[in-house]
């Protein structure tokens, strides 16, 4: 079957919608196959209904044209304050430039930002802090934390940060999946956490998470999987559809991960230039080293104009 | 896991070892050996405990010795009726509202694997005339699923989808329920909602279905209705939902357990957690105020608009 040539904006729909069910990054643009707009239903009535799969393929000329500056999915992840009291406070403010889902409305998020500034005084609000005190919350973990770390998980995952991992590790050890776990806590933040683990792309805690999975029931591995697809998938996706069962399988995500266990940050800054996902490689355009010139160029004709200006913001810097 | 045998591990780990100081593992390599003994204990205390004790999981810290607040007045006597029309009259701001039908193998394989009889749910709302309506997240209202979340008459939300019986439950604090509410009625003048089932990554704040917008509109409140997902292929549910699967689908039946869990698996994306209508209805901390369901006499049943699938399934 002939793929379909879609449009930028049907690619980006599918992307977002994380509907592809296949998807290679090829040299001159993308081929995949999704599922159909109205595929998926809601559990369990989605588990009636069968999958409605579509050839899709985008050359990287068309998605070029994509509007990226007028895209809020795109536009917002540069404009958060880079500064993170300002960050803090414009949450407080319910001024922040949400693009990615916090885990509850505006207003609760203000109510609880103020609740954490009120325990953490007369502390500043510093990274390491706001690491200190979610590892806090879970240690003396009671249920009236939940939201609160909820709310910091979120936090840790928008300052992209190596260092939140392991904080945010700290959350998903005490989710009601993870062996010897001290509590028990709520899934509003363990789901946070590990979307937050996605955000702050630290693959030093890829064999943490490996040996947390190895571990764990399937019901962790079904949440484990999808953060090793996410961290991992470069050329390929690694999904569900093309991994088979194989993707709930620790020895599997082992195997995936053998060529690399000598690598340095740097090795994976590297990696992650050639990342299926563009917030990947929009983060790493900021965390490679000012003499990697063949990864700036690389980076720099990227079919996303948002990751494309990140390296002309970061090398005008230089 | 079995958070009666993670407790009684942990416990038997830290008496073994008190150097831990009842520290938590780690997935440290340093700490290797001692995962391997908790899984151990782990493994003891499950086995120990197959069939599960009628007791209590312990608590994460000791309850208090004596009650510290007053005993909650008692719940109202719950209202049952079998007309549609009649519930609108029961029914105040907070107010979880479910409905669902019974009587053909899609309904039944609903109920059956999400252990709930009913398929949709709401909260009741006042709009900005002070009438009390039914905000609900609801599939098809607009192109792509936008629009998902509005308003509509109590009337309209039992009677205009074909609903044979429904469950009307209130919150214990009404302050909770009220800002909750409210919450909800804010959100239909938003036209960005989009209806969809499995956003893992959380890509789009307003992607959502029905019992996940009435958890959120009481996590917007401060409150947690629902403490886990129901997850269908849990231990405790997969054989039920393969049942199920193999029940409406005749080439189920010819799968093995592994396959067929593999392929539902593959139509969901690799998910299986899910809020049902009932977990955020039903829990300690909401009171029946109306169950209505058409077969106890003859009453007013939902008209189904002519439109089968439209009715009470999708939410």
């Amino acid at each position: 079957m002939a793929a379909t040539q879609i449009s930028a904006e049907r690619f980006w729909d599918l992307y977002f919608r994380n509907a592809f069910l296949t998807l290679e990054r090829l040299d001159r643009g993308y081929l995949g196959k999704a599922s159909g707009e109205h595929a998926r239903a809601q559990p369990p009535e989605g588990l009636l209904r069968d999958r409605v799969e579509v050839e899709v393929a985008i050359s990287f000329a068309a998605l070029q044209e994509h509007d990226y500056s007028g895209d809020g999915r795109f536009a917002l992840i540069a404009k958060r304050p880079a500064q993170i009291e300002r960050a803090y406070q414009a949450v407080v403010d319910q001024s922040y430039p949400y693009r990615s889902a916090a885990p509850f409305g505006k207003q609760r998020m203000s109510e609880l930002f103020l609740h954490i500034r009120d325990t953490m005084r007369p502390s500043p609000i510093t990274l390491p802090a706001l690491e200190r005190i979610t590892v806090s919350l879970v240690e003396n973990h009671t249920a009236a934390q939940n939201q609160p770390l909820a709310a910091l998980a979120w936090f840790l995952g928008e300052r992209s940060e190596r260092s939140s991992s392991a904080a945010l590790i700290a959350i998903v050890q005490n989710a009601p999946f993870s062996p010897f776990a001290k509590h028990r806590i709520h899934f509003t933040a363990v789901d946070t956490a590990f979307a937050a683990l996605w955000k702050v792309n630290d693959k030093a805690s890829l064999g943490a998470m490996l040996e947390l999975m190895r571990l764990t029931p399937d019901a962790g591995r079904r949440k484990i999987a999808p953060l090793f697809e996410r961290l991992l998938s470069t050329h390929r996706l690694l999904s569900l559809e093309t991994c088979g069962d194989d993707y709930f399988r620790p020895d599997y995500w082992a195997s995936v991960l053998r060529p690399y266990q000598n690598f340095t940050p740097g090795d994976w800054v590297a990696y992650d230039v050639q990342s299926l996902f563009w917030e990947i490689r929009y983060q790493t355009a900021f965390r490679l080293l000012p003499d990697a010139a063949e990864m700036f160029g690389k980076l720099g004709s990227d079919e996303v104009a948002t990751v494309r200006d990140a390296v002309r913001g970061r090398l005008s810097k230089q | 896991m079995d958070p009666n045998a993670v407790h009684l591990a942990n416990e038997r780990l830290w008496a073994a070892h008190p150097e831990l100081n009842r520290r938590q593992l780690t997935l440290d390599s340093a700490d290797a050996a001692l995962r391997a003994e908790w899984m151990q204990y782990y493994n003891d205390a499950a086995s120990a405990s197959a069939p599960p004790p009628a007791a209590e999981p312990a608590p994460a810290t000791p309850p208090p010795a004596a009650p510290v607040v007053t005993p909650c007045p008692p719940a109202p006597s719950p209202v049952t009726t079998s007309d549609c029309h009649d519930i609108k009259n029961h029914v105040a701001e907070g107010d979880i509202v479910l409905r669902g039908e019974r009587g053909d193998e899609e309904s039944e394989f609903i109920a059956k694997v999400s252990n709930c009889n009913y398929s949709h749910a709401g909260i009741v709302a006042r709009n900005d005339a002070g009438e009390l309506v039914v905000v609900d997240a609801y599939p098809g209202r607009g192109p792509g699923n936008k629009n998902a979340v509005a308003a509509n008459s109590v009337d309209s939300f039992f009677c205009g989808h074909g609903a044979t019986q429904g469950l009307v439950t209130r919150p214990k604090d009404d302050a909770v329920a009220k800002k909750a509410a409210q919450w909800a009625y804010d959100q239909t003048k938003d036209p960005d909602y989009t209806f969809d089932l499995f956003d893992p990554w959380d890509q789009d704040p307003k992607r959502l279905y029905c019992a996940d917008f009435v958890y959120q509109s009481y996590q917007n409140a401060g409150t947690d209705l629902v403490p886990d997902k129901m997850d269908f292929f849990s231990d405790a549910n997969k054989q039920n939902t393969l049942d199920a699967a193999r029940g409406f689908d005749f080439r189920a039946k010819f799968l093995s357990d592994a396959k067929l869990q593999s392929e539902l698996l593959k139509k969901t994306g690799g998910s299986s957690e899910y809020i049902t209508p009932c977990q955020v209805a039903t829990n300690p901390d909401t009171d029946t105020i109306v169950n209505f369901d058409t077969s106890t006499t003859s009453g007013s049943p939902g008209s189904s608009d002519g439109k089968k699938s439209g009715g009470g399934k999708s939410g």
